[in-house]
């Protein structure tokens, strides 16, 4: 089969959702039959968008990197080893300790505030690619 | 076909089961009979069936209860968050009270006697349109122009403040002490719920939380709160309230989580109606004039924020449902991508 992986989920979504729901009388079943549709979809989105998505995101956190090394030189143990974290990894999740850690240092602090500010327009970026996929 | 759980019944096995049951506790000097069985609200909550019994009693009178059964499956979207128990005792307290609300009937926790922990219930008159529904944003429309359901709205959710909550027993809830206590505690169940689920989550939600504890508003009047009032958990007969449902998210709190929900514009679409049926001003000035409780806006949009923690456990509760293959419902599986929706929004109320 020649089809890309993210085309062929596409084309179950559309056989699902005009010809197999359509012709299902029962109605949680039928209702079962559109959310499957839904899916598959949005998985067949998320395969399209994956390559450019995991691409952006590396690019985001590779610059993120300089930059919170450089502000948090000298910060509390708890968030050095959870910058430590972040610094060994291309993706945003190990941000979720690290922001944890900061709002426990206190945001009040401005090396933390500074530090969330810094890192709140990596999250929005992310957000807005997970939102091609969940809109 | 769908794949039962071990709770799931038919409606003529159901039917049987109640009957059965209902000889019991009803003075029956023979059969009682059960019609018109129906499952409403198929929803991701607790299941809800309506029904009619009917039996004679030792007088040979013929006798009549329009009834409500609630049953757990064990796969509901709240898990240990909200339980049939306290349900019923919160229906029981509020029999006392102004508050309209069904009478609670009979409750069983074992899942032999009704197949599943069961509450029964009145069942009281009146309809539920869904908000979300073109249809049900026609009726609350043509309700509002006709300014008798805004007021009885209002009143409803003024009735759920006014409650002396102490005196009715309802403290069995857990009473926060006055200070920043209830709005963490608040964080801390849905934090719990999100760790049910076993979702890896976002990094927005840690920045959330973290501004929801750094934040965390003072609370000094404590009210029985519902916590979910909004047009589609209240029963509507003649453009009035005749019932408040959906009595799973309650607790004793700051009456602010109730009027934030109110205020939000999640639950209105297309209409600057709050909750698809009230006038702003009218709630603003009806409600304070009824509790004597003035509205904390500031207050209410931290409550938003709360809000959004929430949804976003609500649906990372529903997804990890369908992940850990408690629930095979494919609308669990699909709220996957609602989380994204629900973090997205408490990004824009961060600022970001």
């Amino acid at each position: 089969m020649t089809l890309p992986p993210s085309d062929i989920l596409k084309r179950l979504a559309d056989t699902i959702r005009n010809d197999i729901g359509p012709a299902v009388s029962d109605e949680y079943t039928r209702t079962q039959a559109f959310m499957a549709s839904v899916i598959l979809t949005k998985l067949s989105k998320q395969l399209d968008l994956e390559l450019a998505h995991r691409l952006a995101e590396k690019a985001d956190v590779e610059e993120l990197k300089l930059q919170l090394q450089t502000l948090l030189n000298g910060s509390p143990p708890p968030v050095q080893n959870r910058l430590n974290d972040f610094l060994q990894q291309d993706q945003i999740m190990p941000l979720t300790s690290l922001l944890t850690e900061l709002h426990e240092w206190g945001v009040h602090n401005s090396k933390a505030s500074d530090a969330v500010e810094l890192i709140r327009p990596v999250l929005r970026a992310d957000i807005d690619r997970r939102m091609e996929i969940a809109t | 076909m769908k794949k039962k759980s071990t709770a799931e019944i038919s409606t003529n096995d159901l039917e049987r089961i109640i009957s059965s049951y209902l000889e019991k506790r009803l003075e029956a000097s023979d059969k009682v009979s059960v019609s018109g069985l129906t499952r409403i609200a198929v929803g991701w909550s607790h299941e809800t069936w309506l029904f009619d019994a009917d039996w004679r009693d030792h007088d040979d009178e013929q006798q009549r209860l329009e009834l409500c059964l609630r049953r757990d499956p064990g796969n509901a979207l709240l898990r240990e968050t909200s339980n049939l128990e306290e349900q019923f005792k919160v229906l029981k307290c509020l029999e006392k009270t102004e508050v309209p609300s069904p009478k609670a009937y009979w409750l069983e926790l074992d899942s032999e006697t009704l197949g599943a922990p069961a509450l029964i219930m009145e069942k009281i008159p009146g309809e539920c349109p869904s908000p979300w529904r073109k249809d049900g944003r026609k009726f609350y429309a043509a309700a509002a122009k006709r300014e008798v359901l805004p007021k009885s709205f209002v009143d409803a959710l003024c009735s759920i403040h006014n409650v002396d909550w102490k005196s009715c027993g309802l403290d069995f809830l857990g009473v926060p002490t006055t200070g920043k206590d209830f709005a963490l505690r608040e964080i801390a169940k849905w934090e719990s719920l999100i760790a049910e689920s076993d979702h890896p989550g976002h990094p927005i939600l840690a920045d959330l939380m973290g501004w929801l504890i750094s934040n965390a508003p003072s609370t000094e009047k404590l009210t029985l709160v519902h916590g979910a009032y909004r047009t589609g958990n209240v029963l509507i007969e003649s453009d009035k309230v005749s019932a408040v449902l959906d009595w799973e998210l309650q607790v004793i709190g700051d009456p602010m989580y109730d009027v934030a929900y109110m205020l939000t514009e999640l639950n209105r679409e297309g209409t600057d109606l709050l909750s698809n049926v009230v006038p702003r001003d009218l709630f603003l000035s009806r409600y304070e004039t009824n509790t004597g409780i003035k509205i904390d806006e500031e207050k209410c949009r931290y409550f938003q924020l709360l809000y959004a923690m929430r949804s976003a456990a609500f649906w990372m509760s529903a997804a990890g449902l369908y992940a850990q293959s408690k629930n095979t419902d494919l609308r669990l599986a699909r709220t996957e991508w609602s989380i994204t929706v629900a973090l997205e929004r408490a990004a824009q109320e961060l600022g970001y």
